[in-house]
């Protein structure tokens, strides 16, 4: 088996990961502060 | 010779390091940030006295002046495009900071590229190049040593003299005192704060144009000294320059001396860990007393024998 | 015996290579970069001597890991050099490393994985302990000593490094052992593997710290100390907390580079890399949240290859050595972006922590479970708000 291969595309999807998982949170946590504010001055 | 050539090297060595921390003592005093770049300020001296020996071939002594000069102007541009936008747009200290570290990497960067350059031009060498050669002889001793001292003790008068008897002087101390208050009397405080950065740009130009002459030196050298400045102004206590000439004299001999005696007493290997001693230094006056010989000296007077000392040195009430 | 160093180090060639170190960088300093943000854009401390916290973990590779293989293999019968004095410890480390101990190591899987991991945990300690003894002169001091103090300690660690012989083999450097001398392929790939997916760890770690209530009294630390120290929390102790915490974490960077050269030596850990470079990453992308870091990355690393990669059209253009260009570079970015984009790229927001609704902990009693609270990935603030003022329960 050719392993490095293997490990090679396992570094690139962890690669691609990080970033995904981090824009994701911060588009989340973007969303829900907007909400979050939006309900306190509708409160 | 008048004394060891330890001593001498010792003497120079400290009055280079005096001069560069009243300057960097002066930064602080009226830009409160520390200025990282202040050694490296020192290096267009170094070259300046360089390219006054191997281009034009005339004493390096006639460089002085022009080391003085065109520091003083650099440091000047530094402060017109850098320090005055950045406090402009309502930087904080730390980014100032920062700032001036950006720019000793940015100069240091360029003191290489510019030696390099000079080597490929002139095809004389930029790197570990000593200027003793060229000196002047008097009492049998090098004449840098008498320069060294006459320069180190010539500013500190004129600076005093300045600080103390001129109208920009107490400006200048004015305005490091409080700005605002400063700005309502009427003191231009762009103008004050110009003139400040070209005098200790000028005056780390003077001790960059004097280090050639008896240490060997490359790009490197003025930026290595930054730690023995900052440890010269801290032990004098970061906002008073009669502090920073005791400081930075002291560091200075002790950096020497010091290194010298543990190296007859323990071994050759201590000469490698020399630039540990001023940060030694600057942790220690860190840990026990913070503003360094001026709070030592505050918290003495404040005692009784501090006031005995004071009513006999006539200063007391 | 060149074989045995490396685990066929250069198995992987040509484009596979530059991504396998690209991706291995990125991973080291946005390990670093993180580890910053978390100092100076959460809790506003100035940490400028991550190179310090760097090389510790690359000193507790070089100075622990390496003797307690040595000792396991010698345990095991195989015969090794003497390594007593410093002369030994440099001259015979390459046989000790290369042949000996790897030839052991390649055989058992086991004491290969147990040293990757405990040399992780050492380095984790042992940055702690360097982040305590770095706050001992000047976590009590303003910001500016902070910077002045960290800095020179960063120059004397690597002083220091470079003189004691037994730490990290002087001005020559030493091996170390391949703790993947088992693996058949190339090391440096399941190496650049191990560090992004640590930098996926850690950031989590960050996050999680963030946006928590420890999150919100960094940032209230950063803001006014003194309101803070007035109610009762001690600043001082905080502040060092959080130093030795990035500093462990910080000192993993440091250990993978070891590993990864499988070698160690002072002047792979100079200040100028480890902490200007994650610096400029940091504002440029923005101190304060991570996005911002990781973009800040992205961009200086892509610029250093590009840089690395056209090297000979840069030296056409230029009339001094391409190695100064960098520093240059570096120079002028930092000003330029402190002068014309203070806030990064991505600017800093508000801290989301789930479950607070300021105004109805000010006005009332009322209990916060965050545990409850939607989190993040749903849909927001709006249910536990309704909850809370009694209407409908939902």
């Amino acid at each position: 088996m050719d392993y490095d291969t293997i490990f090679f595309w396992v570094m690139i999807a962890i690669w691609v990961i990080m970033p995904t998982f981090i824009v994701y949170e911060e588009i989340m946590e973007r969303r829900a502060l907007r909400e979050a504010l939006q309900t306190e001055e509708t409160s | 010779m008048l004394l060891s050539a330890l001593w001498m090297a010792a003497v120079i060595y400290a009055c280079e390091l005096t001069i560069l921390s009243i300057g960097f003592t002066l930064t602080y005093l009226t830009a409160k940030i520390p200025n990282f770049a202040h050694g490296t300020y020192a290096g267009i001296g170094i070259f300046t006295v360089w390219i006054c020996d191997r281009i034009f071939n005339i004493s390096p002594y006639y460089g002085f002046p022009f080391a003085f000069l065109f520091c003083g102007i650099f440091s000047a541009a530094m402060y017109v495009l850098i320090i005055n936008v950045l406090s402009g747009l309502g930087a904080g200290l730390i980014v100032m900071t920062i700032a001036t570290l950006a720019i000793q990497i940015f100069l240091q960067a360029s003191l290489w590229a510019f030696s390099y350059w000079l080597r490929s031009i002139t095809g004389k060498y930029t790197t570990g190049f000593l200027l003793k050669r060229t000196d002047f002889v008097l009492f049998d001793t090098p004449g840098i040593f008498f320069v060294a001292l006459g320069c180190s003790i010539v500013s500190i008068v004129v600076l005093h003299w300045m600080l103390t008897r001129t109208r920009i002087g107490i400006a200048m101390r004015a305005t490091s005192e409080d700005t605002e208050l400063s700005a309502v009397l009427g003191i231009d405080v762009n103008r004050i704060q110009l003139f400040a950065w070209f005098l200790t740009g000028g005056l780390a130009g003077l001790a960059g144009a004097m280090v050639p002459m008896w240490f060997a030196s490359s790009a490197a050298t003025a930026g290595a000294m930054q730690t023995s400045i900052m440890a010269g102004s801290l032990l004098g206590g970061f906002t008073n320059m009669y502090g920073a000439i005791i400081g930075g004299f002291s560091i200075g001999l002790l950096e020497i001396l010091l290194t010298f005696q543990l190296q007859m007493t323990i071994g050759t290997w201590v000469g490698e860990y020399r630039p540990i001693i001023p940060m030694l230094v600057l942790v220690l006056v860190l840990i026990i007393e913070p503003e360094g010989l001026q709070g030592f000296y505050r918290r003495f007077t404040a005692t009784k024998t501090g006031e005995r000392f004071l009513k006999a040195i006539g200063r007391g009430e | 015996m060149l074989d045995l160093i490396g685990g066929l180090a250069w198995a992987v060639e040509g484009n596979a290579r530059l991504i396998v170190d690209i991706a291995m960088f990125f991973g080291l300093l946005v390990i670093v970069a993180m580890a910053i943000n978390f100092q100076y854009g959460n809790a506003g401390i100035p940490n400028m001597g991550c190179a310090v916290q760097v090389i510790i973990g690359g000193f507790t590779v070089s100075a622990i890991t390496t003797r307690l293989t040595f000792w396991a293999v010698a345990q095991a019968g195989v015969e090794l050099l003497p390594y007593d004095n410093d002369f030994d410890w440099v001259y015979n480390n390459m046989v000790n490393v290369s042949v000996l101990s790897n030839g052991y190591l390649k055989d058992n899987a086991t004491l290969c994985i147990s040293l990757l991991l405990f040399s992780i945990a050492m380095c984790i300690l042992l940055g702690a302990v360097i982040g305590w003894i770095i706050a001992i002169p000047a976590i009590r001091l303003r910001a500016t000593y902070l910077m002045v103090t960290l800095i020179t300690m960063a120059d004397a660690s690597q002083i220091i490094g470079r003189n004691v012989v037994g730490i990290s083999g002087g001005t020559l450097g030493m091996f170390v052992p391949n703790v993947f001398a088992f693996y058949p392929g190339d090391r440096t790939v399941i190496m650049a593997a191990l560090t992004l997916f640590i930098g996926l760890i850690s950031f989590f770690i960050f996050k999680t710290m963030l946006n928590s209530p420890y999150g919100r009294l960094m940032r209230s630390i950063r803001e006014n100390e003194v309101t803070v120290g007035s109610v009762g929390k001690d600043v001082v102790s905080i502040r060092r907390n959080i130093l030795m915490f990035s500093s462990g974490i910080t000192a993993t960077a440091g250990c993978l580079l070891a590993f990864y050269y499988s070698f160690v030596v002072e002047a792979n850990y100079q200040r100028a890399y480890w902490t200007y470079w994650p610096w400029l990453m940091l504002m440029m992308g923005g101190p304060g949240n991570n996005a911002g870091t990781f973009l800040g990355t992205t961009l200086v690393v892509a610029l250093r290859r590009i840089i690395i990669v056209y090297k000979w059209v840069f030296d056409r253009m230029l009339f001094f050595p391409i190695a100064y260009f960098e520093r240059l570079l570096l120079g002028i970015l930092l000003l330029v972006v402190m002068i014309y984009r203070p806030n990064g790229i991505i600017p800093e927001k508000l801290l989301y922590i789930p479950g607070i609704n300021y105004r109805q902990l000010i006005r009332e009693e009322v209990p916060v479970d965050w545990r409850s609270a939607p989190k993040a990935s749903k849909a927001g603030g709006g249910g536990i708000l309704d909850r809370l003022r009694g209407k409908r329960g939902s």
